[in-house]
């Protein structure tokens, strides 16, 4: 009687069919949700990155439209085309890069340089040749009060420490750069360019600002990833396959344009 | 006493309900987990949308205190809809898509739009402009290079470019104190679906309804204050001799350069064509004159001259026909070459036709010519006369088809004299007399609603 009873009990617990059938299905279910989570996870990084090329690129067209808001009207504005890209991307954007100088008046004057350059160096030398991916650089003299202090002064510390960097460079140490420092990184396009109304005669009045950004890990896809599987191969190749990634990845490249008015 | 401790063990397996209950709770746990997930996913495409419709904001904003800036980016406008008065519904016009590219209505849809969305609800003399605002339907100049490509003007048949970030711009431009005073509301409503762009194309709903605050549409305002809201300066508010004036003296107004008394006898302004240079132009390029009012010959018929009738009393091209001998002047309509009008003025728009009927019988003939010049000064005018005459006060004028007063062309300011507002170029417009005459009349809109410039 005793034993008989027991016999029933056990017949209420999972057999081992029961069991791997459960272990089956959780281990689907978990597949599953890996799956789900996966994508989330992906779509979720993939907008974090966007998020932060988006707020790295707005960084910089805040300080860029700042500074050229301060332009010293009496003083001239340079704007020199340092170059285009070898393949425009898409049709609607044929990047060019610029380097533009001028004085900024704001509670003092300053010389203030913005340039386009390679990702390691301001210089054109160092610009690669097998990547269209660069950075905006950027250059301010000390605030001095009059603008009779900028002029040769500025110009000769500047060259100075040009040729500091230059002479730094030949050991290999890019990253102690100190005549210009690198404001965006994975810049494909740089321009700045001055507007004026549709008349005949008309002066320029307006500074349309514009760049393009790649999202760090497009960056990283274009410059490493690439880099390491096209070792080997001529670098006008690694720039159009270079070029081309960027062509499928529109969506990862920002663009931001931004209208200033001239004083 | 054995048996119950045996049965007792026994009874710690999970039961069926057990089992569905901490399954149950799973589920319910994953669900919400899952629910959450789209929330922090549309919260990043909502942060980049609120970024890029800042960054819009701010575009728009010196976009149209540009007072006229040649943008090429306005071309992403697609749509734009204002009102006219007291009519509910609203004047639409769209991009010209299928138009050449250098086609007067798309090198001038840029300042148009600025034009269009500009119109203050009322002129601050109690007239009604556009009082239910202004509106565009845009796709964003900033984002994506995925948005730029897609939402670029060029791709209006691209499946893919209702995809590309839009949103609809309301602009309220207002008059304050009087007139002497503005401000302006900016706002924009986003996202748009697929059903908002297939209503408002088709014309079902309006830009105006559609940014209203429906279900689902974000919206973000921008206030910022202006100097003053005017009347854009049309070809057609102006007799010729203006025009011609306005086409020189445009660019002054924005480099804030004064107009010199001078400026009217410089040839590098005003074109001079003394009687020897008439003659040799004339002989190389067989040049043909016509006279206010009339197609005429000044070999043939001039003894004539002194009489052909001033059909067209509104104006004149700006220039004079003189007879140096005898001091006597004709404003001249049009002067032409063989290789077709000799234009005094830089018509900017080819199509717009600025001097009307074009055919006269012949050239100048070798020895009549010398009695005759060229010039935008009368004889016994001086410069000053005529910059004094632009800056006065005309009681009674208004601007074409608009009760406004007229607003001098140049500002007297102790002496120096100023361009007051400059002349804009559109094909959205009336057409003045003499542009609806000739082989490629200019015909115009006559109902074209008045365009305003806001200043900053």
């Amino acid at each position: 009687m005793l034993i008989l009873k027991n016999i029933n009990r056990r017949r209420n617990a999972f057999t081992m069919v029961e069991m791997m059938a459960a272990v089956t299905i959780s281990i689907i279910l978990i597949l599953l949700m890996y799956g789900i989570f996966d994508k989330v996870q992906t779509v979720f990084v993939v907008g974090q990155n966007r998020a932060r090329a988006m707020e790295e690129a707005r960084a910089a067209m805040d300080m860029l439209k700042r500074d050229f808001e301060s332009i010293d009207g009496a003083e001239p504005l340079e704007i020199k085309l340092r170059g285009r890209a070898r393949m425009p991307v898409g049709e609607v954007l044929n990047p060019f890069f610029v380097q533009t100088s001028f004085t900024s008046e704001d509670d003092g004057y300053r010389l203030v340089e913005y340039m386009y350059g390679g990702r390691n160096t301001y210089e054109m030398a160092g610009l690669p040749t097998d990547s269209p991916v660069g950075a905006i650089w950027l250059w301010r003299s000390p605030v001095v009060v009059s603008k009779s202090q900028l002029s040769e002064k500025k110009a000769i510390h500047r060259s100075q420490i040009q040729d500091f960097d230059r002479a730094n460079m030949g050991g290999g140490y890019p990253e102690n750069l100190v005549a210009y420092g690198k404001m965006i990184d994975g810049v494909i396009h740089f321009g700045v360019r001055k507007v004026a109304p549709a008349v005949e005669g008309a002066r320029e009045t307006h500074l349309e600002i514009e760049i393009a950004v790649l999202d760090q890990k497009l960056m990283k896809e274009v410059e490493y990833g690439l880099g390491q599987a096209l070792e080997g191969e001529t670098d006008s190749f690694k720039y159009q396959r270079r070029m081309e990634l960027i062509l499928e990845n529109l969506d990862r490249v920002y663009f931001f344009r931004q209208l200033v008015r001239l004083n | 006493m054995g048996v119950i401790d045996l049965k007792n063990r026994y009874c710690r397996a999970f039961t069926m309900p057990e089992v569905a209950l901490a399954v149950g709770v799973v589920a319910f746990g994953l669900v919400a987990v899952f629910s959450v997930l789209p929330f922090g996913i549309k919260a990043q495409r909502d942060n980049r949308d609120d970024t890029v419709i800042r960054y819009e904001g701010e575009y728009w904003a010196e976009a149209l205190l540009g007072e006229g800036l040649d943008l090429a980016d306005l071309s992403r406008v697609e749509m734009v809809q204002t009102y006219d008065g007291n009519t509910t519904s609203p004047l639409v016009f769209s991009y010209p898509k299928n138009t050449p590219n250098n086609s007067p209505e798309k090198k001038t849809w840029v300042r148009d739009v600025c034009g269009w969305l500009s119109r203050p609800a009322s002129d601050g003399q109690g007239n009604v402009i556009s009082p239910h605002g202004n509106f565009a339907l845009v796709k964003s100049f900033n984002g994506s290079l995925f948005d730029r490509k897609y939402g670029d003007a060029n791709m209006a048949e691209d499946e893919n470019r209702d995809f590309a970030f839009g949103y609809i711009l309301e602009i309220v431009p207002e008059m304050i104190d009087g007139g002497k005073g503005c401000r302006l509301r900016l706002k924009f409503s986003w996202p748009l679906s697929e059903e908002d762009y297939f209503g408002i194309r088709n014309g079902t709903v309006t830009l105006k309804s559609r940014s209203g605050k429906l279900a689902r549409k974000k919206e973000w305002e921008l206030r910022m204050p202006g100097k003053q809201i005017v009347p854009v300066l049309w070809r057609c508010d102006l007799n010729l001799r203006e025009r011609l004036f306005m086409e020189k003296m445009s660019g002054r107004y924005y480099s804030g350069a004064s107009v010199k008394a001078a400026d009217m006898t410089d040839p590098q302004v005003f074109k001079v064509l003394e009687a020897n240079a008439l003659k040799r132009f004339s002989q190389a390029n067989g040049y043909r004159v016509m006279v206010r009012g009339r197609v005429t010959d000044p070999f043939q018929l001039a003894d004539q001259l002194p009489n052909v009738p001033a059909t067209f009393a509104g104006g004149h091209v700006g220039m004079n026909l003189i007879n140096v001998q005898n001091g006597e002047s004709y404003p001249l309509a049009s002067v032409l070459g063989v290789q077709g009008p000799v234009r005094f003025g830089s018509v900017k728009v080819p199509s717009v036709r600025d001097l009307g009927s074009v055919l006269t019988p012949g050239p100048f003939p070798g020895g009549d010519i010398e009695r005759f010049k060229i010039a935008f000064l009368e004889p016994q005018e001086a410069g000053e006369d005529v910059l004094r005459l632009f800056s006065e006060e005309q009681s009674g004028r208004r601007y074409f088809g608009l009760n406004q007063p007229w607003r001098p062309l140049l500002i007297d300011a102790d002496g120096e004299f100023y361009v007051a507002q400059p002349m804009f170029e559109t094909t959205h417009r009336p057409a003045g007399a003499w542009e609806k005459v000739g082989p490629n009349p200019f015909e115009g809109n006559p109902n074209a609603p008045r365009m305003f410039m806001i200043r900053k």
